[in-house]
């Protein structure tokens, strides 16, 4: 299985002690709602928030750029 | 340690010192002409703030989903390969070996950067003047105690910002990071250095480790913003 950073935090939500159920757009293009540990959500310095860690793609996408992002 | 000991990891150090010093000298995160990132430069004369990456305001959990528990006093690291001395140290004897303190940042693949961060531990070139790595060993596959590996080149492991840290901001490595005994590789993305660290493998070929093989860089530049293979 692929696993991919989330680039896109669309929406997230508190669900159990320690986890929020989110919802990204992977490095692949893939959009997909995840479970995980609520310290995944990143607070960042004068910006949005956004999740960290790999995820892996139900499409099993390769892990590589993706065409539309600038490198 | 006994003197005679102490000064042959001295002058193993020193020989170590001159045989990568200009190899050191041009890796990209010490000589790239034109790094990408933003803010002041950093002791190495990269930008601050690598491309790509966002300042974290905590310090987030990333792992295979494993993490060990593994105590100070059963925490053993095997070092094996192209060394005149292969060994397992206890804890007892890393903290025999010099001790150093630096502060660094840690840039990681998934887009997020901890400043300044406040390590203690042995440097990687420190435990390569312990064992006596030999001339023909080049690469570096490191095991974690969760079955995790990545392999680091030679030379970007013998700087001495590499650390194997025990201890962070003045307190013992917290598990969930890696203790007791992580390394850390402040100039590549941090999925270079592994938590838990088990055991070192010196290569004369290069091996991928975890992520490596599952299509991420195998050289792991942050101002080359060198994440995917």
């Amino acid at each position: 299985m692929s696993s991919h950073p989330a680039l896109t935090l669309h929406r997230w939500e508190p669900c159990a002690p320690g986890a929020i159920d989110a919802t990204v757009t992977l490095a692949c293009g893939c959009v997909v709602s995840l479970r995980m540990p609520a310290d995944r959500l990143l607070e960042v310095e004068g910006g949005e928030p956004r999740v960290v860690g790999k995820f892996p793609c139900p499409q099993r996408h390769p892990v590589r750029w993706p065409s539309d992002v600038p490198r | 340690m006994s003197d005679a000991k102490r000064e042959r990891i001295v002058r193993a150090r020193m020989r170590l010192r001159e045989r990568f010093k200009a190899e050191m000298e041009a890796t990209p995160g010490r000589s790239d002409p034109a790094p990408l990132g933003t803010g002041p430069l950093n002791r190495h004369g990269m930008p601050k703030l690598p491309i790509g990456q966002v300042v974290a305001k905590g310090w987030p959990v990333l792992d295979l989903g494993v993490k060990p528990a593994v105590p100070r006093t059963e925490w053993r690291l095997e070092v094996v390969g192209a060394c005149d001395r292969p060994c397992v140290l206890g804890w007892d004897e890393l903290l025999g070996l010099e001790q150093t303190d630096d502060v660094s940042d840690f840039h990681c693949v998934t887009t997020w950067s901890k400043m300044d961060m406040e390590w203690r531990g042995v440097r990687f070139a420190e435990l390569m003047a312990h064992v006596g790595v030999r001339d023909e060993a080049r690469h570096v596959f490191v095991h974690g105690y969760d079955g995790y590996t990545t392999n680091v080149p030679l030379v970007e492991a013998m700087k001495p910002d590499v650390l194997l840290a025990h201890t962070v901001y003045g307190e013992p490595l917290p598990a969930e990071h890696g203790g007791p005994v992580r390394m850390i590789t402040p100039q590549l993305y941090a999925w270079k250095g592994a938590k838990w660290v088990r055991k070192i493998e010196l290569l004369t070929e290069d091996r991928k480790g975890f992520w490596e093989q599952r299509g991420y860089s195998n050289t792991a530049h942050p101002w080359r913003n060198d994440r995917y293979a």
